[in-house]
């Protein structure tokens, strides 16, 4: 019996002697491939400055395959709604028109009043009816109503950009453009707006809504841009600390 | 342990030979000719060896040093391949065998010996690069930068080891042939695994690259550089050990598998 353990154990030790070599192996392979990729990280070693010297064909397929491996990743570390909403639109827009356009449809149906979903309300803001969807004007103003500047201001242009390409009638261009008259713009940005919608008013024979965006259209010019009110509000916060 | 030594004796042994005595002359004048090289280095535009080879930090490696690395590992792919298929077929083998000593001793003897001459040859050509460096500039080199030239010598151990499991299977130009192409698509295979590590972990070749990595070892990992008292050494040596053991393991599998006759 014992001489039997004995020879089992002998036939055994190559093996463990074998498991214990490749465990070595594996943990230092691991240790100094980490190191490596740290010190490339360090060297702003990017994949694109290998690519480069592939030829044309190759490259662009490999690039675009990169880019969607990356927007992958970037999905799966998506903690909030919002990071989730931007990180699918990218990756369906880089994949193919016809997964964007379902995404849209999706992230309208699942995410309807996040301010990341204006992507999608704006691709399907009076869709014809061949669209998967389409959005009407009040379903639109009325997810409006949960932004501010300046993803409120982007909804506004951006809708407004893609009724001009529907081709649709100054009278819905007016009535889109209406709550405009209820805002308080804080950017010289909306003057553009208003000065739109002074014109549609005015070509509707709308004197009231003319006047009133004249108006505004006026204070906005007295107003910053964007960017510096942002500056200041940040050197304002700066200050304070 | 003392059979072990008698056949790493023997082996030793053939630096008697003119073909090796010349040899040695030869590496001692590429030293005297290397001593001048300066530091390895690469720049940004040299793309993927950039990456690959970090320099930066810690004691520099010396062109000069590299050069003799490289006459060394021609050395030991040419000892290594030649030696055991030599024995075989010459049936020397046969005449060690019949006495008290195991194939896996005779086989660690060999790789011991030959070891033992590349890294007589690596010493001798670094030794005169040394000198020369110190008569023509009257520097002396640090010992800190010289155990980092030494450091080198970690890459020759698994690659004796990995000749001497290749001549077990093929004979000698075979064995030539097959080591160099190995080693050629090691440091291909090696490259672009750590490319890939670069690109996004969604890519599904990333886990078929890193598989197919692990069957041909990084040797780009012996020219980072990095501190004497890190964990990056200790993984060093570890990974040089324990690849030398895995090719050794197998080739000692196939000596006692293969007949001799």
């Amino acid at each position: 019996m014992n001489l039997q353990m004995q020879s089992g154990r002998i036939k055994a030790a190559p093996f463990i002697i074998l498991g214990a070599v490749f465990l070595v192996y594996f943990t230092s392979d691991v240790i100094l491939r980490q190191f490596v990729l740290y010190r490339a990280a360090g060297q702003s070693i990017n994949p694109n400055t290998i690519l480069d010297k592939l030829p044309a064909g190759i490259r662009d397929e490999v690039r675009q395959r990169i880019l969607i491996g990356e927007l992958k990743d970037k999905l799966l570390a998506a903690t909030t709604d919002g990071e989730k909403i931007s990180a699918s639109i990218a990756l369906a827009g880089a994949t193919s028109d016809k997964d964007l356009q379902e995404k849209y449809a999706e992230i309208i149906d699942k995410y309807p009043s996040a301010p990341e979903s204006a992507p999608a309300f704006i691709n399907y803001l009076m869709a014809p009816d061949t669209a998967l969807k389409s959005i009407s004007i009040p379903r639109y103003h009325e997810y409006m109503k949960q932004l501010h500047d300046p993803e409120l201001f982007y909804t506004f242009d951006g809708g407004l950009g893609a009724l001009k390409s529907r081709k649709v009638s100054s009278r819905e261009l007016l009535a889109f453009l209406l709550p405009l008259l209820e805002l308080k713009a804080g950017y010289r940005e909306y003057q553009r707006l208003y000065v739109e919608l002074s014109e549609l008013a005015f070509q509707e024979g709308n004197q009231d809504v003319e006047l009133k965006a004249r108006k505004l259209e006026e204070a906005c010019g007295k107003l910053s841009f964007y960017d510096k009110v942002l500056a200041a509000q940040q050197a304002a916060k700066k200050t304070k600390k | 342990m003392l059979k072990i030594f008698g056949i790493f004796e023997i082996t030793v042994k053939k630096m008697k030979e003119p073909a090796f005595a010349m040899l040695l002359v030869i590496s001692v004048l590429i030293g005297a000719c290397v001593s001048e090289m300066e530091q390895l280095s690469f720049k940004q535009d040299s793309g993927l060896l950039f990456g690959l080879i970090s320099l930066e930090q810690g004691a520099p490696l010396l062109a000069g040093f590299v050069v003799i690395l490289l006459m060394t590992i021609i050395v030991a792919i040419f000892s290594a391949a030649t030696d055991i298929p030599k024995d075989i077929e010459s049936r020397v083998i046969m005449v060690v065998l019949t006495k008290p000593v195991k194939r896996i001793q005779y086989l660690v003897g060999k790789y011991l010996g030959i070891t033992a001459i590349c890294i007589c040859f690596f010493l001798a050509a670094a030794i005169t690069a040394s000198v020369v460096h110190w008569a023509k500039t009257g520097e002396i080199y640090t010992v800190q930068l010289l155990a980092r030239q030494l450091f080198l010598l970690l890459a020759l151990f698994p690659l004796v080891a990995l000749t001497i499991m290749i001549s077990t299977f093929l004979p000698d130009i075979s064995a030539m042939i097959v080591t160099t192409a190995y080693v050629f698509f090691s440091l291909l295979i090696s490259a672009i695994s750590v490319f890939v590590d670069m690109l996004p972990k969604s890519l599904e070749i990333v886990s078929l690259v890193h598989v197919l990595a692990y069957f041909f070892p990084n040797f780009f990992y012996f020219f980072n550089s990095c501190r004497f008292s890190g964990i990056v050494l200790v993984s060093l040596i570890a990974y040089s050990f324990s690849m030398t053991a895995i090719f050794l393991l197998i080739a000692s599998f196939q000596m006692n598998r293969r007949d001799m006759i």
